[in-house]
């Protein structure tokens, strides 16, 4: 039987467009659905916006240390407009570049939804496409806890790139690197800002270190946060959007917040498998997330998926070596899986932070506390070494 | 060093985790400016699998926060 494509991807994110270029410069007929911009998460409301406004928001520190060199005292202010129209030009831009480079692949580029009819059959737009083998590449969405009374109130990360005005008080609920990077970010650009957890620091899942180094540099930066809390509430008044959380530790402590409007749940993301009718298929979904081996296949033997739907190491970098792991497979002739052993991933945080391997935790878990040594060096202002600590557990 | 000039109160860490046993640098975590930068190249050698005493024998650039990475006890 011939097909219309030897392999359709669904979804021109990061990993459907590396996994659709590379096994379209092997000779294979590609062709690739996207409903929205080309890019996905990353380039249009992830990675690249959001790093354009973490430098964005470092100006006012470099004016401030300018004088420490002997120029004189800058005056300038943040158009908000003007940066949020330049950080989407950017965007715009990339969109067109992610769309020369299909065309320069020969990529077929179907700017429709995609869903499946059987397992080599998909519906894009009004046509019925065929395809042997079909990678599903359709990424993740942030989502809101429907458990919290008023979130409807609030933003995602989504939305934050298209704000019409900057928020004078900002609160930013959940301590993951989304929550704290935004967090940063608007603090930087001269808003109030106040971050509401429920652990005890930021950053679970990251070395302890560097979860306390962080929290501690935003606070010194006039970021204030509210750990363990519990029975978060939002409500809307005339005056704002009020914010009303417990403590954790002490029950009845209740703190209340008041933020101009605007509120970021960044609390999570999930893959977004809404209409992709997977029911018409042997794939399988293990908590909300495509089933996978090593090779990215799925339960439909002809059927692979790559990327935060799979919900493995959602990173850019990550989706993109499956994607290119799966062409290489498939159209390249040389089998070869993603290694997920130390992938180095950064926190845009102002300070910056970046980590590889094991944290000190893990590394205790796996290998006894006996059997390791952790050296820290946590210096001030200078570079040359003038260590504070120095530890050998 | 960039913040000394100014006075500003900007502080950086950096820690390696290594197996006592193997010397292997399991783990290397940075907080302070262009972690992502110097990180990416240190999980080269990570990824190598490199011990300690590998990360010591090479030499650091001078002034640098990287440096702090083949020269820290």
């Amino acid at each position: 039987m011939s097909y219309d494509y030897d392999l359709f991807v669904i979804g021109a994110g990061s990993g459907g467009i590396a996994a659709a270029r590379r096994a379209a410069e092997y000779g294979a007929k590609v062709g690739v659905a996207e409903s929205g911009r080309l890019g996905g998460t990353c380039v249009n409301r992830g990675c690249v916006p959001k790093k354009l406004m973490v430098y964005a928001s470092h100006f006012p520190a470099h004016f401030s240390a300018a004088q420490g060199y002997g120029w004189s005292e800058v005056q300038s202010q943040l158009n908000w407009e003007t940066m949020i129209r330049a950080v989407n030009g950017e965007v715009t831009r990339l969109n067109g570049i992610y769309q020369q480079m299909l065309e320069k692949s020969e990529v077929d580029i179907c700017a429709n939804h995609a869903s499946f009819v059987d397992a080599h059959t998909l519906q894009v737009g009004e046509a019925q496409l065929t395809a042997e083998k079909i990678l599903i590449a359709v990424g993740g969405v942030p989502v809101k806890p429907q458990s919290i009374p008023g979130i409807e109130h609030a933003i995602t990360s989504d939305d934050i790139f298209n704000l019409q005005e900057q928020p004078q008080h900002f609160v930013v609920l959940g301590g993951g690197y989304i929550g704290v990077e935004f967090a940063c970010i608007l603090r930087g650009l001269g808003s109030e800002v106040t971050v509401i957890t429920r652990a005890d620091k930021i950053l679970r899942g990251f070395d302890q270190d560097l979860r306390s180094e962080i929290q501690e540099a935003m606070q010194k930066k006039g970021i204030r946060f509210l750990n363990n809390t519990q029975d978060i509430a939002l409500e809307k008044r005339d005056s704002g959007l009020w914010i009303t959380v417990k403590n954790g530790i002490a029950e009845t402590v209740t703190e209340t917040v008041m933020a101009d409007a605007v509120s970021l749940a960044a609390t999570g993301r999930s893959p977004n498998l809404v209409n992709l009718g997977l029911d018409q298929t042997r794939v399988a979904v293990k908590e909300g997330a495509i089933a996978v081996d090593a090779f990215s296949q799925t339960a439909e033997p002809n059927i692979y998926a790559v990327g935060d739907c799979t919900d493995r190491i959602n990173l850019t970098p990550v989706a993109i070596n499956e994607g290119r792991a799966f062409a290489d497979t498939h159209f390249g002739n040389k089998s070869r899986q993603m290694s997920y052993e130390n992938i180095p991933t950064a926190i845009f945080t102002s300070p910056e932070a970046a980590t590889v391997g094991l944290t000190e935790a893990e590394a205790c878990d796996q290998y006894g506390d006996q059997k390791l040594r952790s050296i820290a060096v946590d210096f001030d202002r200078c570079t040359t070494p003038c260590p504070i600590t120095t530890r050998k557990p | 060093m960039y913040y000394t000039l100014p006075n500003h109160d900007e502080k950086t860490l950096m820690k390696l985790v290594v197996h006592t046993e193997t010397d292997q640098v399991l783990g290397a975590h940075m907080v302070g400016d262009h972690a992502a930068e110097i990180i990416q190249g240190v999980a080269i050698a990570v990824k190598m699998g490199a011990t300690k005493a590998q990360f010591d024998a090479t030499v650091g650039i001078h002034p640098s926060s990287a440096e702090e990475f083949v020269t820290m006890r």
